[in-house]
């Protein structure tokens, strides 16, 4: 029997029962054949292609969970201003651009003015300082600000009697734009993206992300601060891509989604805010907020309504929850609906889950709710003297506990959430295993799992992908090294040799 | 005559034909500058400092002296003889005697406090092509975008006023089609504005389409939600909740009939299955409005063996279902009985039943009756 590629001297995991293997050998797009030893000598001639894994680790394609595929694509092609510290370092940064590019519209983000010497966001004038002959057009950290140049202001579409155009005194408009307008302006500048330069910013975003052995990803685009242009972009062009794309449309609109034949909903459908922003809703006040304890975006009534609906027309629903009220809300909404419904097995998921408390966890794995975090989120932000501990206070110790919600049967899968943190599932291993806490710390086969066969259970995928058996799609990373070998403090240094989607090599890297 | 249109991409016409492509950008600032400020000379070396700020006194007084040539050129007399511009030693203004068109003068007569008809406002109102200057914007003339700024605000302001007004306007005349056409324009320049999003509601419950208003509702919630992720203010859900609550306008068979296709399955000994799942099945292809217009009390008894409805109908009226613990046959008998025949009021149906033999007892003989009453344009195939 012919096969067209075989990889030996591999740690293969199978991610199912704790097999492993030696070799594995594909055929067409699947895998052909697993085993032991010298075994895969049978399938040796001269058309085979042989990738000795050199001891390293072999695993199923790695599933991203949570990832917001075309805005961090574009995202990609934007300035960065997140490390600015002043008005000054903003403006260079956007002449350097202007230089590189001239006459082109230059996009920043990442505008955060609490980094900023001046405790505030530049205006046009300062914009029109460094660049006034092509449209500069700046978002802030969260998307809730943009900064326009004059060029801009007169470029884009604005619409200057809605609420959150800033006026000076003069009643001349700024260039900081909020609330409403801000919704209207990002709207009208994401929208007129032609989708050949999404397709662009998305093709060569892909490169990374297979660099990194991703091979399906769970496409959270459209709604709000995004562009619902970008859903109805992965959806065309899904099969074009170098990975596979699962969509979760951000919307309430179930009538699209169903229109689209689309068998989920939800991603970023926000119950509530960010730690960050301490719009996270908490039961307790934030520790350098007193008083605040974030807030809901829905009361239980509407929640409630909507997750019934979802129930009703058999949808799979993501909601987005981060601090432990925003879970109770979803959990009790979900508890609504079933009592309602008695629809069960449609593998309702949260996302991000970040404050779950014991009877959450407990009422989520009666309910079967899957919860997608991130653990990334706990390396760059999590433990002592980190953001969580600034904003939490104490309360930081029981942030993402891995551990006791996988103890307790509740299936994690991982994502990255890119682009808010990268498109590496490695260091989302590392995170889970070297949680700055110890109590939450998973082994990691567990961490392994929640970005393969957890990733692929969380989309209905299991059947196909997300392990290594004899008949799975042939979606396969081999690491360079094996990491149940390598100290676990330094998993987040390994690296991918190979990537496999479909039975094609699509990565390799160079020696 | 010459015509200038400034409110959208700048157009200048004369007899009809565009002479756009024979103007620089400089040169139709320069004609926008000198209508704005029509009502007055204007010194030459204010308008080189807006137009030539960068250049030298000379160079720049040169640049003007060329452009107010060109002008002349391009431009013709009007049949009276008179010339576009009056060019003086150190200034120069718009020939008030110059026959001539412009879309922002007659904006600027415009007053929100003045009384104006319906033609005038919608002949206002349609001036409107796009931004003031629209695709405008000098370098280094920051005096001159300024301007094109501030214009901009404030025609996008009278833009909202014109409309409003003539909202107000349709609403006393009661010609609320056109109000309704009027207020989606405001909608598409204001679409989180809860108070026209009501009046939107409130006409179509004038004009007879409460369906209408309720959808406009929920899109509205829709778009509230995927865009500021927040749902309507306190007001505007009350006013949703009126309009739920008010008596539905009856609900006219279409002339054309539709048809339903319905494909249904048995279970052996789950008690009402097949009732169940035609009932579903029914509910989620034809309006539910309609249906719902059923008396509850049927929708009750047959609600018993199918909880969606139950679901629906507290969807749809706002009220609370009864959810009873046991309903005798006879009435679930009945209540699917009157549910198929309301349905088949407006509905071609077709039920198709793919194994009929494990077809549970009490669905049986229900079945067994309605072939006897060989209910009207409802067919089940088994």
């Amino acid at each position: 029997m012919k096969v067209d590629i075989l990889i030996i001297n591999g740690r293969c995991l199978s991610m199912k029962d704790n097999i492993q293997y030696d070799w594995v050998a594909i055929k067409n797009s699947s895998i052909h054949d697993v085993g032991h030893g010298d075994e895969y000598k049978e399938y040796l001639n001269k058309s085979v292609k042989v990738i000795d894994a050199n001891g390293g680790t072999v695993l199923p394609g790695f599933i991203d969970s949570h990832f917001h595929v075309v805005q961090a694509a574009l995202n990609s092609r934007s300035l960065d201003l997140s490390s600015a510290r002043s008005f000054k370092e903003i403006g260079e940064s956007i002449k350097k651009a202007s230089d590189a590019s001239p006459k082109k519209p230059i996009r920043g983000i990442g505008l955060d003015e609490q980094n900023l010497i001046e405790n505030r966001m530049p205006d046009r004038t300062v914009l029109d300082r460094y660049c006034n002959d092509a449209p500069v057009f700046l978002n802030s950290v969260e998307y809730q600000t943009s900064v326009l140049n004059t060029y801009a202001l007169l470029y884009y579409k604005i619409p200057f009697t809605l609420e959150g155009i800033d006026f000076d005194e003069n009643q001349m408009p700024t260039g900081i734009i909020t609330h409403y307008a801000n919704v209207i302006l990002r709207e009208n500048v994401l929208k007129n993206i032609p989708n050949t330069r999404r397709m662009e910013a998305v093709n060569k975003f892909l490169e990374s992300v297979v660099e990194n052995g991703i091979t399906t990803i769970n496409a959270m685009e459209g709604g709000r601060l995004y562009c619902d242009k970008d859903a109805e972009f992965i959806h065309e062009y899904a099969d074009k891509l170098a990975v596979d794309m699962v969509l979760f449309y951000q919307t309430t609109d179930i009538q699209r989604v169903k229109d689209m034949k689309l068998k989920r909903i939800g991603g970023c459908f926000y119950l509530d805010g960010t730690f960050g922003a301490r719009t996270a809703a908490l039961s307790f006040e934030y520790a350098d907020s007193p008083g605040n304890k974030g807030g809901l975006n829905f009361t239980q009534e509407e929640l409630n309504e909507f997750v019934l609906d979802c129930y009703h027309n058999k949808l799979q629903l993501a909601l987005y929850t981060i601090g432990d009220r925003a879970i109770e809300q979803a959990i009790a909404a979900h508890e609504y609906a079933l009592e309602k419904t008695g629809n069960t097995g449609l593998r309702h998921r949260l996302e991000h889950v970040e404050l779950p408390t014991d009877d959450h966890i407990r009422r989520a794995r009666e309910l079967g709710l899957i919860f997608s975090m991130s653990p990334t989120y706990e390396y760059i932000w999590g433990g002592p003297n980190k953001l969580y501990n600034e904003r939490l206070g104490d309360n930081y110790k029981v942030t993402n506990p891995f551990k006791e919600i996988i103890s307790q049967g509740v299936v994690v899968c991982g994502g990255s959430d890119c682009d808010v943190t990268p498109a590496d599932e490695i260091l989302g291993i590392h995170s889970a295993v070297n949680h700055p806490v110890k109590e939450h710390r998973v082994d990691v086969y567990d961490a392994i799992k929640m970005y393969t066969f957890n990733g692929a259970y969380g989309i209905f995928e299991e059947d196909k992908k997300g392990t290594l058996e004899i008949g799975k799609l042939a979606d396969i990373v081999i690491l360079d090294k094996d990491i149940f070998n390598v100290d676990k403090e330094k998993i987040k240094d390994i690296r991918v040799n190979t990537t496999i989607k479909d039975g094609k090599v699509i990565f390799k890297k160079l020696k | 005559m010459l015509t200038i249109n400034m409110l959208g991409k700048v157009n200048i016409t004369f007899n009809g034909v565009s002479i756009d492509d024979k103007l620089s950008q400089k040169l139709v600032a320069l004609i926008c500058l000198l209508v704005l400020n029509m009502d007055r000379d204007m010194s030459k070396e204010k308008i080189a400092s807006y137009l030539w700020p960068d250049s030298k006194d000379d160079a720049a007084k040169y640049n003007l002296r060329y452009n107010l040539w060109m002008i002349k050129k391009l431009i013709p007399q009007d049949e009276n003889g008179q010339n576009l511009i009056i060019s003086g030693k150190n200034y120069c203004r718009i020939n008030k005697d110059y026959n001539f068109y412009c879309d922002k003068i007659k904006l600027d007569q415009f007053k929100v406090e003045k009384q104006s008809s319906v033609d005038e406002l919608i002949k206002l109102k349609e001036l409107f092509k796009g931004d003031f200057l629209e695709g405008l914007y000098l370098k280094n003339c920051n005096e001159f975008n300024e301007m094109i700024l501030f214009e901009r605000v404030v025609c996008q302001n009278k833009q909202v006023e014109i409309l409003k007004k003539l909202v107000d306007l349709y609403d006393e005349k009661e010609r609320y089609e056109d109000e309704l056409q009027i207020l989606n324009e405001i909608m598409m320049i204001e679409p989180y504005n809860e108070i026209f999003a009501c009046r939107i509601m409130d006409i179509y419950m004038k004009l007879g389409k409460r369906g209408d208003a309720i959808n406009y509702y929920k899109n509205f919630e829709i778009n509230l939600r995927k865009n500021l992720n927040i749902s309507p203010d306190i007001e505007m859900k009350a006013f949703y909740q009126n309009i739920m609550n008010s008596p539905s306008t009856r609900y006219k068979p279409p002339t054309r009939r539709k048809k339903i296709e319905i494909v249904s399955h048995c279970i052996e000994n789950v008690d009402y299955f097949w009732v169940a799942e035609v009932t579903s099945g029914i509910l989620n292809n034809a309006d539910k409005n309609y249906i719902l217009e059923l008396d509850k009390k049927y929708i009750f008894d047959l609600g018993f063996v199918q909880n969606e409805l139950l679901i629906d109908y507290e969807k749809f009226s706002s009220e609370k279902a009864e959810y009873t613990t046991m309903v005798p046959s006879v009435r679930i008998i009945n209540a699917f009985y009157k549910f198929l025949s309301h349905v088949s009021v407006a509905y071609d149906i077709n039920i198709r039943i793919i194994n009929y033999e494990d077809m549970d007892t009490l669905s049986r003989n229900i079945l067994n009756h309605l072939d006897k009453l060989n209910l009207k344009n409802i067919n089940i195939d088994y």
